[in-house]
């Protein structure tokens, strides 16, 4: 047993922090937030980690055009850009979809559709709604059928679907007469209409999409239903990276203040009523974060204990973070509660987080199940 | 970062498990359990105890020179687990390998060491803790049990309270102070006493679970050699500090005292079909143990690498306080209205729970260590810090 990062894991990380801290400041981030188009994103940003850093390319192969790392490094990259509300796209593009498609059966589009990811170039995003209810053996609402020339044609609507207005590549489940069936559409393809619609999360563009007729292209997977939701464990404990590195985050910055504000001719931070919450929301940090090493570590491995470990620290995660980011407003009082103060970014991202692939209740109920059976 | 057993991981845990296949049924008897009868579990733990220690399996890490086995927190934590694994949570002897011995370890001479350590190491020594005193709980430096020096020896007066086994220990570490007239931090001494020592008086205090474990203990004009005293007058306080990081350090990382197998397989056999509720607290009860379990093993690379634990234990004994009482939760719960009657294992976590947010520092001394010791907030300024303990005003 040996639960420590690697000298070259922990340089990387030492990287990444230096940079999300140089080119992703909070500050940055309330002046995005009160720009006209409510955008909180910086993409110059997002174009240097991908190209200088290749952060986009962490998890596909270097033939493919990455650099053929896993979930440890993709963890630490997560976790660093969490810490600062950077990250844009990169769970979305470089994790859940790339993530999907490295599961395909199809070395043809994967060649053609993952080298332009891998290298920052192109985004790709994914129906997450569709995506849950096939992994839980549903069928997607979305519609396909065969159109001209062996292509395929989809009808439908999905909402919600993370950077759908910024994305190049929408990863589609569509059901064909009672099969769950993947495509790939291209986001200039005739039929398609995209709405990019107000984003509970600033940083996080969300859309609607309608598709009349829309051509698309069939991926097969190499696998079946079974390895599908692998991925989508995968995914989860990906992102439980994000909410550590932001929980972390919350946690610092309230204990600064706390040590800095002076009340009664004190610091705050010397009354024991501010004391023991700060030290309750260390222990659901602390206990967070060990889950989600654990997660990462089995991502990586492809661990059996994946099925367990993913909405284990997910659970955790969603809660520590969830805690952490309420106490960083409220330890700053009336400030905290201003549309200036960063504060509330990591309080919508947590709920954001939570909300997108079901909240802590949900990943406790998915854990009861592999527990007790479902 | 890696999960699975190192090569030399697994080649201990393989030996730990085939000695405890063939072994564990000599530790019959020595499981603390609600309705067990102390004498005979003191006698087979001793008997346990002496088995492992012949085998070298007495105390895991404790140095080779004394007869421990000279190896790291991570292979306590594989030893811990293959004992449970075989069913073995006895905990009477821990007052000894798990405190006295690593302190006496730590700040015995020679002498004491080559007295003490083997015979605890054997079960021949069983250890109490005589800290807590009435008036000093949470504030423990503020205990008024006095040691006089009188020639070669020192008279100890007072009373000691929480004493966990000391109706059966042979031995106790206790602190007393040994000058009033410096501020309570530092007018203390740290002393290793014979429980049969006239004067020492033990009584037997019944529990909320309804089961006796804690003592009272009075001292009345109890002679100890000076050879007794553990490092010198007036360090008693950072000796004790040290044997209270191992109490928590233990008390933390204790699977022994929790197995979730335990509490799955109590709602399987209760409540074949659990509501959505109690599949929730069951399912962030796992979640929690499982963290914990996890933080263990992350505090263990640091142990490993030399870094300080201090922090971590103290995060650890606020969260097994918290999971052992969800434990309970969960199992009363399974029960139903079956939980209405007094008896059970369901019924004695239940009434434990409680104790285990007291014992070995309070949730509240646990948070105050966080956010002083790890967090860096502002220590809370205690005003008597540097008045003599004597004049202190009454009842503080």
């Amino acid at each position: 047993m040996n639960f420590g990062f690697s000298e070259e894991q922990e340089q990387f990380r030492e990287i990444v922090r230096r940079f999300a801290e140089q080119r992703w400041s909070l500050e940055g981030v309330s002046t995005l937030a009160g720009a006209d188009d409510g955008e909180a994103f910086d993409w110059q940003a997002w174009q240097q980690a991908t190209g200088e850093l290749g952060l986009a390319g962490l998890l596909v192969p270097e033939r493919l055009g990455g650099a053929g790392f896993g979930y440890l490094e993709m963890g630490i990259a997560l976790e660093e850009l969490g810490r600062q509300l950077a990250g844009g796209p990169l769970w979305t593009s470089a994790c859940l979809a790339t993530g999907l498609l490295l599961e395909l059966a199809d070395e043809e589009a994967q060649s053609e559709l993952l080298p332009p990811m891998a290298a920052g170039e192109q985004l790709a995003t994914v129906d997450v709604a569709g995506y849950l209810a096939v992994a839980d053996g549903k069928l997607p609402t979305l519609e396909a059928r065969p159109g001209q020339a062996g292509g395929w044609q989809i009808n439908g609507s999905c909402a919600h679907v993370p950077f759908a207005a910024q994305s190049d590549l929408l990863l589609l489940w569509a059901d064909h007469e009672g099969e769950a069936v993947l495509f790939a559409v291209a986001s200039d393809a005739r039929g398609l209409t995209i709405k990019q619609t107000s984003s509970l999360d600033l940083t996080r563009s969300v859309g609607d999409l309608v598709l009349s007729a829309v051509p698309a292209r069939r991926l097969a997977l190499a696998s079946g239903k079974e390895l599908t939701a692998r991925a989508l464990d995968r995914a989860r404990a990906a992102m439980t990276a994000e909410q550590v590195g932001a929980a972390e985050a919350c946690q610092e910055q309230a204990i600064a203040w706390a040590k800095e504000r002076m009340q009664f001719s004190r610091t705050i931070g010397s009354f024991q009523a501010v004391k023991h919450r700060l030290a309750d929301g260390r222990l659901y940090l602390e206990l967070a974060r060990s889950a989600a090493y654990w997660a990462w570590w089995a991502a990586d491995e492809d661990a059996a204990e994946l099925v367990e470990a993913a909405p284990l620290a997910r659970s955790m995660c969603c809660d520590a973070f969830a805690r952490t980011a309420a106490d960083l407003i409220h330890l700053h009082g009336g400030m905290g509660f201003t549309w200036e103060h960063s504060a509330h970014h990591y309080y919508r991202r947590a709920r954001s987080q939570s909300v997108l692939l079901g909240d802590a209740q949900l990943e406790r109920q998915r854990l009861a199940d592999s527990l007790l059976g479902g | 970062m890696d999960f699975n057993d190192s090569p030399l991981e697994a080649a201990f845990r393989a030996d730990a498990r085939a000695f405890l296949v063939e072994n564990s049924a000599a530790q019959e008897g020595a499981n603390t359990g609600p309705d067990a009868d102390h004498e005979a579990v003191v006698a087979a733990s001793r008997r346990w105890q002496r088995l492992l220690a012949e085998a070298g399996w007495g105390a895991i890490m404790w140095p080779e020179q004394y007869g421990g086995r000279g190896l790291g927190p991570i292979e306590q934590v594989v030893w811990n687990e293959e004992l449970a694994r075989a069913g073995i949570t006895e905990t009477t002897l821990m007052g000894g390998i798990a405190m006295a011995g690593p302190t006496i370890i730590a700040y015995g001479n020679d002498e004491q060491k080559s007295r003490f350590l083997e015979p605890t190491l054997r079960g021949e020594l069983m250890w109490c803790q005589l800290f807590s005193e009435p008036s000093a709980g949470s504030d423990l430096a503020g205990l008024r049990t006095r040691a006089e020096r009188d020639g070669d020896e020192w008279v100890i007066n007072g009373q000691k309270v929480w004493s966990t086994f000391a109706d059966h220990a042979d031995w106790g570490f206790i602190i007393a102070r040994t000058d009033p007239s410096l501020p309570k931090r530092k007018g203390l001494s740290y002393f290793l006493v014979d429980m049969k020592t006239p004067g020492i008086e033990v009584r037997p205090l019944r529990d909320m679970s309804g089961g006796v474990h804690f003592n009272e203990v009075f001292l009345d004009d109890v002679r100890i050699p000076d050879a007794n005293r553990l490092g010198e007058q007036g360090q008693g306080w950072p000796i004790a500090r040290t044997t209270l990081l191992h109490e928590r350090m233990s008390i933390g990382s204790a699977s022994r005292m929790f197995s979730f197998d335990e509490v799955l397989a109590h709602m399987r056999k209760n409540i074949p079909a659990p509501d959505q509720l109690l599949r929730d607290r069951l399912a962030g009860l796992y979640a929690w143990s499982r963290s914990l379990e996890l933080l263990n093993a992350r505090v263990n690379t640091k142990l490993g690498r030399g870094e300080d634990p201090t922090a971590e234990a103290s995060v650890m004994k606020l969260a097994i306080a918290e999971i052992f009482e969800r434990a309970a939760d969960v199992m009363m719960r399974a029960e139903g209205r079956a939980a209405l009657t007094g008896e059970g294992e369901a019924q004695h976590r239940f009434y434990f729970a409680p104790g285990l947010r007291i014992g070995g520092g309070t949730d509240e001394v646990q948070r105050n260590i966080i956010a002083e010791q790890v967090l860096g907030l502002p220590r809370e300024k205690d005003p008597w810090a540097d008045t003599p303990f004597e004049d202190l005003p009454a009842g503080s």
